[in-house]
């Protein structure tokens, strides 16, 4: 438990530089503050005008005044105005947040089932001429840019094939079925190519822990027991050699969310990646900034579920005795 | 697949009533002569915006074309053709130089059923003279001044300037749409960017509903004033990349969209079955800003020289692709109404060394960059580094200036830095891009000296400027005025602030098996209501022209 | 390093050395300068320009080769400047540890957090685009993950004894950090360096192709960013426009990922590549024909790793119902004699001659079907430290069950009936079953692996050092149980010890190894009374004193 605190400890620690980091960000820019929220209409106001404005943004307190400012706002969930359309960055963020969500999760799933799965059958075939050229393949793979593999599906599956649409997330019209599927099929490509890039960093990471487990004296048991070679790499191999890939899965959602930037842009996807790159387009720093928070917000959030669902994972993390743990055990030995 | 069948599918069930089937848009049909055919209307149309503008609300953001599916204006369709007519006005006439009254239509209704009357005009004008948008402000508050709007009847109002206002009836009542009095009426000014609510206008179009993930979806106001429209309901999705546009246009995703063929399209496009290509004649150019701040371009000679080093044919053959004409007729569009037919703007490098010669900025070391009075002449010339063309432009005039002895490098920013500098004033030289609003906008032609953009008069003194606008405010005429703002442009040409690089031809490209009933109107594109609206409509209120001429 | 190492690495180096090439000797090699329009603008490949022009009229093949240039240097150098950054506050954590350590860990554990590319942005947005705020904000994300890295090795650096003795004497960081911590983490920074580069590299193209490059300086990111603006996609000019240098990118990467990869895997033992596991498709050595008809037969074994013998023609049975206890010091190749009774060589090894029989079945050519058949049900192992050799997360009734099934198809509630009833003749509490590994005591776990053992109902159990790491009651207890169940269940039963005194109070027989080689077997009275070779002598002196009085163990 003391361990999980620990981690809480560290995440509030992320969230408050992050937060700090958007406070300070406007006010090191050089130039007016008010210019920076208002963006080019400033120009067009009276001296009377901006200095209702600086009051109303607390430009006139001070600075310890406005950073407490600040956090209260945060707190009540306040983001300030975007600067292009004047609506609330958490409305905009809201509207942009499922997709993302929805987009990453996916890729995140299948780059971690497929990705582990060809680590750990990589790892069982170590050595082999096969392992190197799945991990030679898998490399090449990971040295694509994602945005390039977006180009490119888009050039192939969007345009000389037209297989899959080529933009965006759903089609305003039409709901039920037809609409479920049109989402899913603008999903596809965006999926599959998140997932692309994602795939390289569960792959090392499973090969490298399967290896691992592989020399273990309790694999070598296994097979003393005369139990199926298969056997042997699923229950005792990938089951524990997933452990390690498990832990980095919430890093692996950071890498993940800098890839939808890129990706979303190229798919013209509703999401918080093309959110950020719009956002930095047309220098709308209230939205950026609260884009990155949220992003950062979610990183940590999918951290700190992976700290508390790992000792769901391995029993070693466990209290002793606690329980829970009775049911816990119980469901492990069925399975 | 799901997506092809879909609209396929709509389309026949759809358009199976239809007199004009998809059928009439065989091959070779549809093409960029202006002669394409397709179907006259459709139950409903996918329009790709380039931008998102949020919620509509004209005091936040504005997107002029898209405004106007909703809003109204009192004349029709915009400052940019030589006369407007009467729209939500029945008559406009100017009383002595600087009074003007409207006869308001009696038969129009608020799209939530409120009757439409002369308040709400008055209420408008009012507004927009305290709500900060800057650029409705300035047209009510600054030039012109309109004092006071009052209502007279529920179908007469009358506006009084603060100087003469001739132009009242040539551009201002044809710029600023009407807003409801008793929807904005209970909205502070200065709260007024913070709407979110769907708007509520007169237009044909209402907004039924927007997210900034799907989008924008307006229904056809059946009981539209001037007719009920053609295309009954819009879908409009936000796609801001340019590259996830036109794949989308072309596999049918999307039925036409917002954002012109960039030029390496056009060719493709138009030797394509399934697309249609419209060319237009767009009042914006791009332009390369001065920063008349900044010594040595403070110097009107330093700057005339600066204009004749600048091959302009070039510019438009590389960059534009041959899609347009080089800009030898200034500042402004030369299509612009108020535009003097005489201005010359030529490509002179010669004369340019000469100028520079004569102004003592000589080349005294011999390594080919002429030296000022602090040292070397060496500028940067900035670009929106994501805008490929604007950073090829830069290089092109980087190109062109080194060749008259001047050291310039392009360089590319990020486009908020490119605001920024704008803002800010830190650049040498900075590719930019002016739209119909100050390219063919004669009162923003004024405004844009007195806003920065073209100078920052009256803080910083002009003497020559400054007498021709005491000229300008003293005349009571649109003739005496035109006259006028003929002399400002040739002062302004002789010693630019903004050196336009070369007048675009735009192009349009759609699907014509969808809807093929797409009309220019000035300064608008094809992708406005007048398209949208039975064709005598635009017709009649002058708001159209023939594409492709 | 293994052939496969070798290979990647060596693909690797090819690939970056002809890029190094490329980029060198660019200006040469390009046939343009890719700065000035030599075309029209947009013009297809030709024999002029192999990859067609650009927007402007630029020669794409002369902007891809120098691409390399300016891909290479944002890479290196901030790859480097990570890298400096990255060791220099890592090792001074590690080696300072306190407050320093703890406030840098935190910071790296926050820039760690923080999603990288939209922080890159962010930062890229106030600095301004181009390679040098490039540069800046890549290095600016990637130094967090060596400094944890490097810090992790400096902490465990410090424990070992010649450094604590260099710190007990005073000695100065400035001398300690460059002569004994530096040289010994180098190994370490060299991949950290190589990874760091390949992200940086595809930072770079995506910060470009996102536009906060420097579109005047054609690197493969600005090229795409290009293409991608001028609507390549549309047209065939993806093919000459967007795969080259996409491809470039690609493999750059590739070759720093390879590198790394084999250079990573290097620096961890654990991730060495090993060569295949055993195939025993090839009959390697002739069959047994040993006639003596014990449970166990062992003849003329003979195993090697590589080119190395490790056991050389052992010969040794072991009958039902007997206790044979085999030998030897560490390293003697004892517990390779008991792996190859159930076939089960460490990775590397391979029988060289010789074989095995269990009851009247060789091994050396059986097939795997037939190998599982037997393992577990004929034969089964006790192997060493059933603290690793149990499954951590999994339950220990899980594993006995799994042991029952193996070879049985039994019904769930007879399988959880029989792993009870093992556990009982192992003298466990049958409330036990639900328990991990980790909750039992050394001496549980041990009998645990023994009553898995027992699950096949094997007529052979190899014993591989069944009581090393255990306290010495606890020795004695579970050779008791051992040495009971032989004698209950008519096991034959072979028990590999290096510890002699502990070995003869069960065994009947007892062997003795050295070097691969059986020196002495006899009778335990007889080995033990008059040993004759210098070996067993040696084994018999050395252990009591180390392990336990005698007296104890014989009570």
């Amino acid at each position: 438990m003391s361990r999980t605190c620990g981690r809480i400890g560290q995440y509030v620690l992320v969230l408050w530089v992050a937060g700090t980091l958007n406070f300070a960000l406007p006010r090191l820019a050089p130039g007016d503050p008010v210019a920076y929220v208002y963006g080019g209409d400033a120009q067009a106001l009276s001296e009377r005008q901006l200095a209702a404005l600086r009051e109303t943004f607390g430009l006139d307190r001070s600075l310890a005044e406005q950073y407490a400012g600040f956090w209260t706002g945060l707190l009540r969930g306040d983001l300030g105005t975007s600067v292009q359309d004047s609506r609330p960055v958490v409305d905009v963020l809201a509207e942009r947040l499922p997709w993302t969500v929805a987009l990453v999760g996916t890729a995140t799933a299948l780059a971690f089932v497929l990705g582990s799965l060809l680590g750990a059958w990589a790892a069982w075939r170590r050595g082999s001429k096969r392992d190197a050229a799945v991990t030679s393949a898998v490399l090449a793979v990971d040295a694509m840019p994602g945005f390039w593999i977006a180009m490119v599906a888009v050039a192939v599956f969007a345009v000389q094939l037209g297989w899959f649409p080529s933009y965006g997330a759903v089609a305003l019209d039409g709901q039920g079925l037809g609409a479920a599927g049109e989402v899913v099929s603008r999903m596809v490509l965006p999926v599959a190519t998140l997932a692309l890039a994602g795939i390289g960093g569960f792959f090392l990471l499973a090969r490298a822990a399967m290896v691992g487990v592989l020399d273990e004296p309790f694999v070598r048991l296994a097979r003393a027991k005369g139990l199926r070679e298969s056997r042997v790499a699923v229950v005792h191999g990938l089951r524990t050699a997933l452990l390690p890939v498990f832990t980095n899965l919430a890093l692996a959602i950071g890498a993940l969310l800098s890839g939808a930037v890129v990706v979303e842009t190229v798919f013209a996807y509703p999401g918080l990646g093309s959110l950020i790159f719009e956002a930095v387009t047309v220098r709308d720093y209230p939205l950026l900034q609260g884009a990155f928070l949220l992003v950062t917000v979610g990183i940590v959030g999918a951290n700190l579920l992976a700290d508390l669902a790992y000792p769901l994972l391995d029993p070693r993390l466990r209290r002793v005795r606690a329980p829970r743990g009775t049911q816990l055990r119980q469901v492990v030995v069925r399975g | 697949m799901n997506r092809r069948l879909m609209p396929a599918l709509l389309t026949c069930v759809l358009l199976a009533g239809c007199a004009v089937g998809s059928g009439a848009a065989a091959p070779g049909a549809g093409r960029g002569d202006g002669g394409q055919t397709g179907p006259a209307a459709a139950q409903r149309l996918t329009i790709a915006l380039a931008k998102d503008s949020g919620p509509l609300n004209i005091f936040a953001d504005q997107s002029p074309a898209i405004d106007e599916l909703v809003y109204d204006k009192l004349l029709a369709p915009s400052p940019y053709v030589d006369q407007p007519r009467p729209w939500l006005a029945t008559a406009v006439r100017q009383l002595d130089p600087s009074t003007w009254e409207a006869d308001l239509r009696d038969d129009v209704r608020w799209q939530d059923g409120e009757r439409f009357d002369a308040d709400d005009v008055a209420f408008s004008f009012d507004y927009f003279k305290k709500a900060p948008t800057g650029t409705y402000t300035h047209h009510v508050s600054d030039v012109p001044t309109i004092e006071t709007i009052t209502a007279l009847s529920p179908t007469k109002v009358r506006f009084v300037c603060a100087f003469p206002c001739p132009e009242l009836g040539t551009v201002t009542l044809a710029d600023l749409p009407v807003i409801a009095e008793h929807i904005w009426a209970g909205v502070p000014p200065d709260k007024a960017k913070q709407v979110t609510s769907l708007p509520v206008g007169t237009g044909p179009y209402r907004l039924v509903s927007y997210d900034s993930a799907a989008g924008y979806r307006f229904e056809a106001n059946p009981d539209y004033f001037a007719g009920a429209p053609v295309v009954q309901e819009l879908v409009m999705p936000v796609i801001s990349d340019a590259s996830a546009t036109f794949p989308a246009l072309r596999s049918g995703e999307v039925d036409a969209t917002t954002r012109p063929l960039p030029p390496e399209l056009i060719d493709p496009f138009t030797s394509s079955n399934d697309v249609g290509v419209v060319k237009t004649a767009p009042l914006r150019f791009p332009e390369l800003r001065v920063n008349y701040d900044r010594a040595p371009f403070d110097q009107p000679a330093f700057r005339a020289a600066l204009s004749r080093a600048i091959d302009r044919d070039q510019l438009v053959a590389v960059v534009g692709l041959g899609k347009g004409r080089a800009a030898l007729q200034g500042y402004p569009h030369p299509d612009a109404p108020f535009a003097n037919p005489t201005l010359s703007t030529p490509y002179e490098p010669e004369q340019a060394r000469e100028m520079l010669d004569q102004l003592g900025l000589v080349d005294r070391d011999g390594d080919g960059t002429r030296e000022g009075p602090a040292g070397p002449l060496a500028f940067t010339i900035l670009a929106n580094g994501a805008a490929p063309q604007d950073v090829r432009s830069a290089e092109l005039i980087a190109e062109d200036l080194r060749e008259v002895g001047l050291g310039a490098t392009a360089r590319g920013l990020d486009a908020g830095s490119v605001a920024d500098v704008a803002k800010t004033r830190d650049f040498d030289l900075v590719i930019g891009a002016i739209g119909p609003h100050g390219a063919a906008d004669p009162t923003q032609f004024i405004m844009s000296h007195r806003s920065g953009y073209l100078w920052r008069a009256p803080k910083l003194p002009y003497p020559e400027w400054d007498a021709l606008f005491a000229d300008w405010k003293a005349t009571t005429t649109v003739e005496d005025r035109l006259a006028v703002l003929d002399q400002m442009q040739v002062l302004f040409n002789r010693q630019p602030t903004s050196i336009p690089l070369y007048y675009p031809d735009e192009y349009w490209a759609f699907r014509p098996d969808r809807f093929a009933g797409w009309v220019e109107s000035p300064g608008y594109g094809v992708v406005h209501k007048w398209s949208l609206l039975p064709p005598q409509v635009g017709r009649d209120a002058g708001a159209v022209v023939a594409v492709g001429r | 390093m293994t052939r496969r190492s070798r290979r990647l690495a060596g693909l690797g180096l090819g690939l970056l050395s002809a890029l190094l090439l490329v980029a060198l000797t660019a200006p040469w090699l390009a046939p343009y300068d890719p700065t000035v329009r030599v075309g029209v603008p947009f013009a297809r490949p030709s024999a002029a320009h192999l990859l067609g022009t650009d927007d402007v009229g630029k020669d794409l093949l002369s902007g891809l080769i120098h691409g390399a240039r300016v891909s290479l240097l944002v890479g290196v150098v901030a790859a480097l400047s990570a890298t400096v950054l990255g060791s220099g506050v890592g090792i001074v954590a590690g080696y300072a540890r306190g407050v320093v350590d703890t406030v840098a860990m935190r910071l790296v554990d926050v820039v760690l957090s923080l999603p990288v590319l939209p922080l890159t942005i962010v930062v890229g947005v106030f600095a301004g685009p181009g390679l040098r705020t490039q540069i800046f904000v890549i290095a600016g994300v990637l130094w967090a993950g060596m400094a944890r890295e490097l810090r992790a090795q400096v902490l465990s650096l410090r424990e070992r004894d010649h450094l604590q003795a260099l710190l007990a004497m005073g000695a100065r960081p400035w001398h300690v950090l460059p002569r004994h911590v530096l040289p010994a983490v180098a190994p370490l920074i060299g991949p950290q360096f190589v990874l760091a580069t390949k992200t940086a590299i595809l930072l770079e193209a995506s910060l470009a192709f996102l536009g906060l490059g420097d579109l005047t300086r054609a690197s493969w990111g600005t090229m795409l960013s290009l293409a991608h603006a001028r609507s390549a996609f549309l047209t065939d000019a993806w093919l000459w426009w967007v795969l080259p240098p996409g491809l470039a990118i690609a493999t750059t990467v590739l070759a720093f990922g390879l590198l790394g990869h084999v250079l990573e895997e290097r620096t961890r033992p654990g991730l060495r590549d090993r060569p295949a596991a055993p195939r025993r498709d090839v009959p390697v050595s002739a069959p047994v024909v040993d006639t003596v008809d014990a449970a166990l037969v062992i003849s003329q074994l003979s195993v090697r790793y590589g080119d190395v013998l490790v056991v050389d023609g052992v010969s040794l049975t072991v009958a039902a119902g007997e206790l044979v206890g085999l030998v030897g010091e560490s390293g003697s190749g004892k517990s390779t004699i008991a792996g190859a009774a159930l076939a089960l060589l460490p990775a590397g090894a391979t029988v060289s001659g010789g074989g095995v029989r269990v009851c009247g079945q060789d091994l050396t050519n059986a097939s795997p079907a037939a190998l599982r058949a037997l393992r577990g049900n004929r034969v089964a192992l006790i192997p060493q430290e059933a603290n690793s050799a149990l499954n951590p997360v999994l339950t220990v009734g899980f594993q006995l069950a799994e042991t029952v099934r193996a070879h049985r198809p039994v019904g769930r509630a007879a399988v959880r009936a029989r792993a009870l009833e093992l556990l009982g003749q192992v003298g466990l509490d049958p409330d036990r079953v639900g328990d991990y590994p980790h909750q039992l005591s050394g001496g549980m776990r041990q009998r645990v692996v023994i009553a898995m053992a027992l699950a096949g109902d094997p007529e052979v159990l190899v014993a591989d050092e069944p009581t090393s790491g255990l306290d010495v009651l606890v020795q004695a207890d579970v050779l008791d149980l051992l040495d009971g169940l032989r004698t209950r269940l008519g096991l034959a039963m072979l028990v590999v010890s290096h510890d002699l005194p502990v070995i003869e109070r069960v065994a009947d027989r007892i062997a003795v190894l050295q070097a691969g080689r059986l020196v002495e077997v006899g009778d335990t009275a007889t080995i033990t009374t008059v040993a004759a070779h210098p070996c067993t002598q040696a084994l018999l002196a050395s252990a009591p004193r180390l392990r336990l009085p005698a007296g104890q163990v014989r009570r």
